[in-house]
Order: C-alpha cells, then sequence, then structure tokens
C-alpha cells in the first residue's frame, strides 16, 4: 500500500533526523571540564591507593 | 577483581554520547553539563557495580537517566530553555544545506515530553534495541514502543510531513496542500 509505504519513509526521515541531531551534538568538542574531572578523580584514585 | 581493562578508562569515549542525551533530557546546556559531570563521578565512585563485558554506554546512560529524575524531583522546577538551548547553541555553526530545517526539527524535539524525549534519543538517535533501552528506562518493551511511535508521529506532525491519523494526508496532492497552508488543520 502507497499510504504505508510513505509512512514508514516519514518515519525514516524522522530516525535519520535523530541520528543527526545526536551526531551534532557528538562532534561538538568536549568541554576541557570533563576532561580535567576524569583526570581529577584518577590522580585522587592514584593517591588513595598509597 | 578483573583488573585487565578498567572501565574507567574508557569512560571518556561516552564523553560526547553523555552530552547528547543529557542534553535532550534538560534542553539546557549548562544544566546539561552538569548532569553530565554528576554522572561521571557517580560512574566512578559505583565502578565495581559494572559488569565487565556489558555496555558500558547503557550502563552511563543509566546511571545519567537516574540522576537527572532524582535531581528534579528535588528541584520540583522547570530548568527548561523554553526557547531551545540545543537549538541556539547548535545554530552558531554556519549555515548550509538542511541546517534550517534541523534547526526546526530540534525545536520540535524539545516540545515532546520527557518520555517521548529519551525514548527516542535510545532506539531514534543512538541505536539502542527497544529491549535495551526498556532495560534503561525500567519500563515494558512495549512501553518504550509505544513511546517512541507516539514521538515520531508527533515529529512528522511538528514537521508538516504528516498529519494526525488522518490515512490520506499523505498522497501527493493532500501533502502539497498541507505545505502550501502549514497552519491548516
Amino acid at each position: 500500500m502507497t499510504h504505508n509505504k510513505d509512512v514508514s519513509s516519514v518515519m525514516k526521515q524522522i530516525d535519520e533526523n535523530l541520528r543527526q541531531v545526536y551526531r551534532d551534538v557528538e562532534t561538538n568538542d568536549v568541554p576541557d571540564r570533563f576532561k580535567e574531572l576524569l583526570a581529577k578523580l584518577k590522580e585522587q584514585e592514584a593517591s588513595n591507593a598509597k | 577483581m578483573r583488573n585487565d581493562i578498567d572501565p574507567r578508562d574508557e569512560l571518556v569515549e561516552h564523553l560526547s554520547a553523555l552530552r547528547a542525551f543529557a542534553m535532550s533530557l534538560t534542553r539546557n546546556s549548562a544544566a546539561a553539563d552538569d548532569l553530565v559531570q554528576d554522572t561521571i563521578e557517580k560512574a566512578w565512585k559505583n565502578i565495581d557495580k559494572f559488569e565487565p563485558g556489558t555496555n558500558l554506554r547503557a550502563w552511563l546512560f543509566t546511571i545519567q537517566r537516574n540522576a537527572f529524575y532524582s535531581s528534579r524531583r528535588k528541584a520540583k522546577r522547570e530548568v527548561a530553555d523554553i526557547d531551545g538551548a540545543m537549538a541556539a547553541s547548535l545554530s552558531e555553526k554556519p549555515a548550509h544545506d538542511g541546517r534550517l530545517a534541523m534547526n526546526d526539527f530540534r525545536k520540535a524535539f524539545e516540545q515532546l515530553p520527557i518520555e517521548q524525549r529519551e525514548a527516542l534519543m535510545f532506539v531514534g538517535a543512538s541505536g539502542f534495541s527497544y529491549e535495551e533501552a526498556a532495560d534503561m528506562c525500567g519500563v515494558a518493551v512495549g512501553t518504550i514502543k509505544s513511546r517512541a511511535n507516539r514521538g515520531r508521529r508527533r515529529l512528522a506532525e511538528l514537521m508538516g510531513l504528516a498529519e494526525g491519523e488522518d490515512p490520506t494526508i499523505l498522497d501527493a496532492t493532500s501533502a502539497s496542500v498541507i505545505a502550501a497552508h502549514p497552519q491548516q488543520g
């Protein structure tokens, strides 16, 4: 049925847009604060282990 | 205790995905970054609860989701940026083909109820299965399917790609009528 085919193509378009939104955010640079946080946590871990 | 691979060393690979998911939950970039920070700290502290060999990203998303809902319950106030922080922060990129439509799409996405946003983030955007998404949200698979499908239909409506349940609307003639008169209906 044409109608079903159209509906599924609209839904495919929606999912493609969703993936694109996600990719756009994902390719933005991760702020340094998170890398610094990970480094800090790792450092604390190391000093606790001593 | 196995020590061969430390999942903590892999957290960095999931930061972007966590930010994307946080943005879809909070719709506000400052709140999203605070949520990601909270998630990293919780994940680090509870890393022994992560089962090696299972999906780390799913585990992190679950932590983030729980953190979001518990802080939302505490705050009991709407922190969402109604005008769409996600759209605003991304529209600074140089415009090229499709960019305008993508901004409209983001704004439409931000209007969805939160259950539909997270269902679509899991199964539509990040490619988790319905089963995995159901697991992360702690609901039945059918619930995730229906949330995702309602979300998709609503997005299609908001984007003028479809109109409600009317099965005739998607034929070429009706579609062009809708396109010419977007406020109709």
